[in-house]
């Protein structure tokens, strides 16, 4: 009976647990704390912090219960995100649920999107530099897309291993897109600059609306065709959204099916970060490159509009060039939140919606060159 | 429950909204009782849900107790989840019971996703009384008054 007692103590999370878990339940609570106390997204962040939570709970090997264990539940589940199942569905809801007709209003705002991948190539290079393999680099470098549903397609197609920190880290600097740009947006412009008002977009019409999606996936997917898994879904999604005769399916995409994605994709990537695969310097050095890759985006759509302004007659403002990073529509709203504190009369949330999506096709396409360019 | 398209058109908030935007609002606006005493919004507190008063009489308070009270149908009460700062401005308690719609901050930026163009209309109103109630807020109403 004795010995019984010992072994079940001894079978305890108390007892099997090390620093290295208490540190990351540590960082489990507080990331759930900043998703309910702050609300820097929620929707994302509270599985994510309950995953961790989950992940860490200290478990006799071989139990089947971890999620690195083949046939526990959580290793089932997390099966989508380790056979990019779940981020081609994410984009199938965003594609239901989005609005290209800004961009189509004005396509010149698309280049926008473009330029801020600029941070991804940038942090490649840079990641390589201090000595990641050229998988893990390209991973790495995908952050500062600020998408996270593109971060983990990539990831686990090049470097499986590091799906926990990386995708703990985009999903981190997209739900601190109000924190992180501002500042880089005001140092990079003038008060001039960030009083510029845009002029109204054109209507753009029904018509335009439904051969978008084709003619778009169309052009991407001739153009990248590693990103059809993620521009088909999302493409798709907008063609149930715009063409009106299927708005079940449409609803049911933008909706129901976005949402349970998301609880499964939040919480296994929460729970892959057990400490014992999470905890390493490389995971510092992930999120210190992601931080700068995600910078560099923000600070090159700024950039390229104030370039595109020398050309322009009607001048565009530069603080729109920060939403070309994907993060839709938290970097629009900061850009309609940075542009109001110097005129509360000036509206920018429309403008910014263009390069805003434009950057959610960007980063796909540039997950795309860059696992074309790893399978050579 | 989502609100009738009907309800929204009154609302001074929605004026000017076709048939096809209200549409796409109504599933968004919840109506909700409220009894006398209920805190709909902590001063200080981030901002996650706006309330259109439907009926009923509501008290809001800023700084240095300067406060004011909201009793017509269509006033709004959290705008500051649409605008910066994105922190309620002001604590505001039912004074009697009354019913609202409300809408969460979270279902706004879907709206702004999915239709820039309403979102963007929705936002201007909003600001538009937001700047209507600055002197008000900040208490330059007074100075000018007295």
């Amino acid at each position: 009976m004795e010995n019984l007692l010992i072994e079940f103590l001894s079978n305890t999370g108390f007892a099997l647990a090390d620093y290295r878990n208490i540190i990351m339940i540590l960082v489990g609570i507080t990331i759930i704390y900043l998703g309910v106390a702050k609300q820097y997204e929620p929707l994302l962040l509270v599985p994510i912090g309950f995953g961790m939570l989950i992940g860490n709970i200290p478990v006799i090997k071989d139990f089947g219960l971890g999620i690195y264990e083949s046939g526990s539940f959580l290793n089932y589940v997390y099966y989508g995100v380790t056979h990019d199942i779940y981020p081609p569905l994410i984009f199938l809801g965003i594609g239901a649920l989005t609005d290209f007709s800004t961009m189509l209003a004005r396509p010149v705002l698309m280049l926008l999107g473009a330029a801020a991948q600029i941070g991804i190539f940038t942090t490649f290079l840079g990641a390589l530099a201090i000595g990641f393999p050229p998988n893990e680099a390209a991973s790495i470098g995908i952050i500062g897309g600020a998408d996270g549903p593109t971060a983990i397609f990539l990831t686990a197609m090049l470097a499986p291993r590091l799906i926990g920190p990386i995708a703990v880290a985009a999903y981190s600097y997209m739900a601190l897109v109000p924190v992180i740009q501002p500042p880089i947006m005001r140092l990079l412009t003038t008060r001039k600059e960030r009083l510029i008002r845009m002029e109204e977009p054109r209507e753009v019409s029904k018509k335009e609306k439904i051969i978008f999606p084709i003619v778009g996936f169309l052009l991407c997917c001739f153009l990248a065709p590693a990103a059809l898994p993620l521009l088909g879904m999302l493409f798709f999604g907008n063609l149930l959204k715009e063409c009106v005769v299927v708005e079940r399916l449409a609803k049911t995409a933008r909706t129901s099916l976005i949402d349970i994605v998301t609880i499964l994709l939040g919480v296994t990537v929460g729970a892959s970060t057990q400490a014992d695969v999470f905890l390493t310097r490389q995971s510092i050095g992930i999120f210190a490159l992601g931080a700068f890759s995600f910078a560099i985006a923000t600070a090159a759509g700024v950039i390229f509009a104030k370039i595109m302004n020398l050309f322009l007659r009607k001048k565009i403002n530069p603080l729109i060039g920060a939403a070309g990073v994907s993060a839709v529509p938290n970097s629009a709203r900061v850009v309609q939140m940075v542009g109001q504190k110097e005129d509360p009369t000036n509206f920018l949330l429309m403008h910014a919606m263009a390069p805003n999506i434009s950057g959610v096709i960007g980063s796909a396409i540039a997950a795309a060159i860059l696992w074309s360019f790893m399978s050579l | 429950m989502s609100t009738d398209i009907q309800t929204l058109k009154s609302l001074d908030l929605f004026a000017g909204l076709n048939f096809g935007e209200l549409e796409q609002i109504a599933p968004l606006m919840h109506p909700m009782k409220v009894t006398e005493g209920e805190v709909l919004t902590r001063k200080g507190e981030i901002a996650s849900t706006f309330f259109i008063i439907l009926s009923g009489n509501f008290m809001l308070s800023f700084n240095e107790e300067r406060s004011f009270t909201l009793h017509n149908k269509g006033n709004i009460i959290g705008l500051s989840t649409v605008v910066s700062p994105f922190r309620y401005t002001a604590t505001a308690v039912a004074l009697t019971d009354g019913l609202v719609l409300f809408m969460q901050g979270q279902e706004f930026l879907r709206l702004v996703q999915s239709n820039s163009a309403l979102g963007d209309k929705i936002m201007r109103k909003i600001n538009e009384i937001v700047l209507e109630r600055m002197p008000y807020m900040t208490g330059t109403w007074e100075k000018r008054r007295y």
